[in-house]
């Protein structure tokens, strides 16, 4: 069975983006234990970096940051 | 070339000029082109311009007596450098600027700035605040000094360069800085030996990759987690 991922358009966002467009974020990725927060190099890598470096679930973490309401810059 | 007082908007220090004072600036500055490795300025000399740059890219570097250099600073396009003049009367500059490609930059009469710094808050206090952004670079640069192991602080000066400087590759690619090791060695106040020994080291662990004056940030990551002496 193809499962779809209604948040694939998050993938490619920047961190430093997401977290100055959407401060509510800033919880969720500190409750997540994601160092991005204050990180000279968050406007460097994007919401799959993280997923990546972290190895969070995709479709768990996108299903969580999306419903955030992120705000595109 | 010819600049408009939309263009020096661009400059901190002159956002909030007015557009008079824009048009006397640029009435009393002339644009200079040098070649790359050629010098604005040398440490030393009477400081009787102050410099925009307006195209290229430049550095800010210091020696002592011995000759051993530090880089202080790259200088990226509307940044303002070798402002000493125009505070302080009959100031020398206190370090060299020299381009690192073909660059060009306006070149303004500190006298003339003194001047205007007379006259206008807004000028004085965005070069205030200007001045301030560079003493507080310098105190976390000290601090690293005195406190960081040194594979800290060549850890923390490829992410300083890479926020000056750094272009994010395509996709997954990284983040390129132009520098070479020697550039990183001057920067961190130690050897081209300890540098390459700490890139090789990096580079086989996956976290960089180094090429002929290039270093390419591949895991940015691990650098921050070892920058900031945390274990990973």
């Amino acid at each position: 069975m193809l499962i779809m991922n209604e948040h694939l358009e998050l993938l490619d966002l920047i961190v430093a983006d997401v977290l100055k467009s959407t401060p509510t974020t800033v919880k969720f990725f500190i409750s997540q234990h994601i160092d991005c927060v204050g990180c000279r190099l968050s406007h460097f890598c994007t919401i799959k970096d993280v997923i990546k470096t972290y190895e969070f679930d995709e479709q768990n973490f996108l299903e969580t940051l999306s419903k955030y309401d992120i705000q595109q810059l | 070339m010819n600049l408009s007082p939309k263009d020096l908007k661009q400059v901190v220090v002159f956002q909030n000029a007015t557009e008079t004072e824009l048009q006397l600036i640029l009435k009393n500055s002339i644009i200079r082109s040098i070649e790359e490795n050629e010098f604005f300025f040398f440490q030393g000399d009477a400081a009787e311009y102050l410099y925009i740059l307006i195209t290229g890219q430049a550095k800010l570097m210091q020696s002592n007596p011995s000759g051993q250099q530090v880089n202080l600073r790259t200088l990226h396009p509307w940044q303002m450098f070798g402002a000493l003049g125009a505070v302080r009367a009959e100031a020398i500059y206190p370090a060299t600027a020299q381009a690192l490609e073909d660059s060009s930059a306006l070149a303004i009469e500190s006298g003339f700035l003194h001047k205007l710094l007379e006259t206008s808050p807004k000028i004085s206090f965005d070069l205030m605040t200007l001045m301030t952004s560079y003493i507080q670079e310098m105190q976390a640069r000290y601090r690293e000094l005195a406190t960081e192991r040194v594979e800290q602080r060549v850890a923390n000066a490829l992410i300083r360069l890479a926020g000056q400087s750094g272009i994010r590759a395509e996709k997954d690619a990284g983040i390129e800085l132009s520098f070479s090791r020697q550039d990183v060695a001057e920067m961190t106040g130690t050897t081209l030996y300890t540098v390459s020994r700490l890139l090789s080291d990096w580079e086989r662990k996956g976290y960089i990759k180094t090429g002929r004056e290039k270093i390419k940030i591949l895991k940015p990551h691990d650098l921050v987690r070892i920058a900031e002496g945390l274990e990973k």
